[in-house]
């Protein structure tokens, strides 16, 4: 078991050189040359062809590509992203700093989310087949189904526009930095983003649920006399064994919502600072955003593999 | 997709009931079952009407989606201009159906190749199996956790945003479902009397994988090409609203949407967001709704 998790540590580690060519690549390949965009257009046209020449090697240009890859990787891997062209913050740092407003939305709508969805399903599968179930299965397709801007927006008219009980952008009202003002700000995005977390782990829980409620040792549970709620907790304990990989792999996709979210909202995370350089072409900020989010997919995998065999025994045991 | 069974037994009895010229094929079968499931036949419906206003309307309208009357700009909707009109003049219903065209094309495209190839190496995958089937099914695992709108994001920062560039990364991203399904019902396939009979016979390996294969697992990767169709259209939008997508004045649902996000729109101008927004919902719950509905009519399985 150790041996295939090592294996499959030293692969994404491989993979990740390749995105990271990749993206080198990418940058190499796009339109415009980074040293002449660094010297003004208005330099004295004798001079500014050798402030060019200077600026190309001060970036390290001049070198041949493979060592300018080396030179860009081993800064990376010291955590040198370099610097952003429009704002001139290392981008380390501007990726730091923008972290902690998406964990923060990301993270309350996954925990709302499940707080719907585990009951919801579990519900559901009970009472399989009834008005309930249908509601229930009807909204979760009707939610999977809406873009998120869209419900963004229907939101906003509703509770910032017409019913004026909810803020429609931004973190903080300015200069008002206590907590009830922050949970104020988030409870629309996070709804919004929760709903669609709701959606899809509704089906899992309640697909889960049927499956463990068909097994003999339920039956065996309710045959010595359990109470029904006992014998449902044991099928839910069974039934979120899957659902853990499933959530670690959905992180990426919820970071994919939340850079939408982050965007209608106004919300001063990774998703709006990743727009801001797109509409700037800000290269390093740009391929720092592509490194973050390869380095998420890679470590939210391996952390699937590993949860699969912490949670399960049976695959502890069998290798 | 986890819509309650319909009541299986009683429609069993009557379908299968031979009729005066014997036994009804199983392609009128499936149809009859598909338009029984009311989800199934609403959503078939809303989709045709939604294909025939963005192939037929774009020629039917006598405005141009792309040049707008300054002068007639923001009016609410009117009986010249059905949707009213948006910030520079023009036709809001005209660009509406302009800009379903382009997001229905790309999703269409998009999924189109996503089976395509998906099939095959799914196909292949499941039938060789060993190391390539196990860099393969890695590839498919890693991939499918891979979100369109975070890669396009970093492609059209870096190389621009452009329509073809958004059809090969939904492509490439979207294959892996395919590839999955096909690949599990190839596994199960390999193992039936025909296919077994097939190889002892000496057939080769490409024909039984075009002969044999890839007609079983058709049916299970048609219903999955509808969700790719509903998946790409949905991320369309969303890279398109970031700006990221379709570049104006081009419309595309999306951009539409990002053009009326500003909160004076949002609050006095609805006919500038709600039809975009409501177009690409409807697109994409029909579509799901088709899908659901092609899956339980033609899986003989529920019946039998």
């Amino acid at each position: 078991m150790l041996r295939s998790l090592l294996i499959r540590l030293v692969s994404s580690v491989g993979v990740f050189l390749i995105i990271a060519i990749g993206l080198f690549g990418l940058v190499r390949l796009a339109p415009g040359d980074p040293a002449d965009a660094l010297v003004p257009i208005d330099a004295a046209p004798g001079i500014r062809d050798q402030l060019v020449q200077q600026a190309r090697e001060q970036l390290g240009l001049d070198k041949p590509l493979p060592v300018q890859f080396a030179l860009w990787f081993s800064s990376l891997i010291r955590g040198d992203l370099g610097y952003s062209f429009s704002t001139h913050q290392p981008v380390d740092q501007m990726l730091a700093d923008r972290l902690g407003p998406t964990v923060l939305l990301m993270g309350s709508a996954l925990v709302v989310g499940l707080i719907i969805a585990i009951p919801a399903g579990v519900f559901s599968a009970v009472k399989r087949s009834t008005a309930f179930d249908g509601v229930i299965s009807s909204v979760s397709v009707v939610a999977l189904a809406i873009p998120s801007f869209f419900l963004a927006m229907l939101g906003i008219y509703v509770f910032a526009v017409k019913l004026r009980v909810l803020p429609s952008a931004g973190m903080h009202f300015s200069g008002d930095d206590s907590i009830s003002d922050l949970v104020y700000h988030l409870i629309l995005p996070v709804c919004v983003l929760a709903l669609a977390v709701a959606a899809s782990f509704t089906r899992y829980v309640r697909s889960g649920m049927l499956e463990q409620l068909g097994l003999d040792y339920i039956r065996a549970i309710v045959a010595k006399g359990a109470t029904p709620f006992r014998a449902l907790m044991h099928a839910l304990r069974n039934s979120l064994i899957p659902l853990v990989t499933v959530l670690a792999l959905f992180i990426p996709a919820y970071l994919a919502g939340a850079v939408v979210v982050e965007q209608i909202f106004a919300w001063p995370g990774m998703g709006q600072m990743a727009v801001n350089a797109l509409t700037v072409r800000d290269y390093p900020v740009i391929t720092g955003f592509g490194l973050y989010v390869a380095v998420l997919v890679l470590v939210c995998n391996l952390l699937a593999d590993i949860l699969y065999t912490v949670v399960d025994p049976r695959v502890r045991t069998s290798r | 997709m986890t819509s309650a069974a319909p009541p299986t037994v009683p429609i069993v009895a009557a379908e299968m009931r031979p009729s005066r010229r014997g036994l009804v094929p199983p392609g009128r079968l499936a149809l009859r079952r598909f338009l029984r499931n009311p989800g199934a036949a609403v959503g078939a419906i809303v989709l045709l009407i939604v294909i025939l206003a963005v192939v037929f309307g774009p020629m039917i309208s006598p405005f141009d989606p792309d040049v707008g009357k300054i002068l007639e700009s923001r009016k609410p909707p009117s009986a010249e201009h059905w949707l009213g009109t948006d910030a520079i003049g023009r036709d809001q219903l005209a660009r509406v159906m302009a800009g379903g065209r382009v997001s229905l094309t790309i999703g269409f495209i998009a999924a189109l190749l996503a089976v395509s190839f998906g099939t095959i190496v799914g196909t292949l995958s499941g039938w060789f199996s060993g190391v390539a089937d196990a860099i393969i099914s890695r590839i498919i695992d890693i991939l499918l956790s891979v979100p369109a709108v975070l890669v396009i994001i970093v492609f059209a920062g870096i190389l621009g945003p452009s329509v073809p560039m958004l059809i090969i990364v939904f492509a490439s991203l979207l294959w892996p479902q395919s590839a999955r399904i096909a690949r599990g019902v190839v596994l199960s396939l390999r193992e039936q009397e025909f296919v077994q009979a097939a190889r002892v016979l000496g057939s080769r390996t490409l024909f039984i994988v075009f002969r044999h294969l890839i007609p079983g697992v058709l049916p299970a990767v048609i219903v999955a090409a509808t969700i790719l169709v509903a998946d790409a259209v949905l991320s369309e939008a969303a890279v398109s609203f970031l700006g990221a997508g379709v570049q104006p004045p081009q419309a595309s649902w999306g951009n539409m949407l990002n053009d009326a996000k500003s909160i004076t729109v949002l609050s006095s101008m609805p006919w500038l967001w709600l039809p975009p927004g409501i177009a690409i919902f409807a697109t994409v719950l029909s579509t799901m709704a088709v899908g659901d509905g092609v899956r339980d009519a033609i899986d003989t399985r529920r019946i039998g």
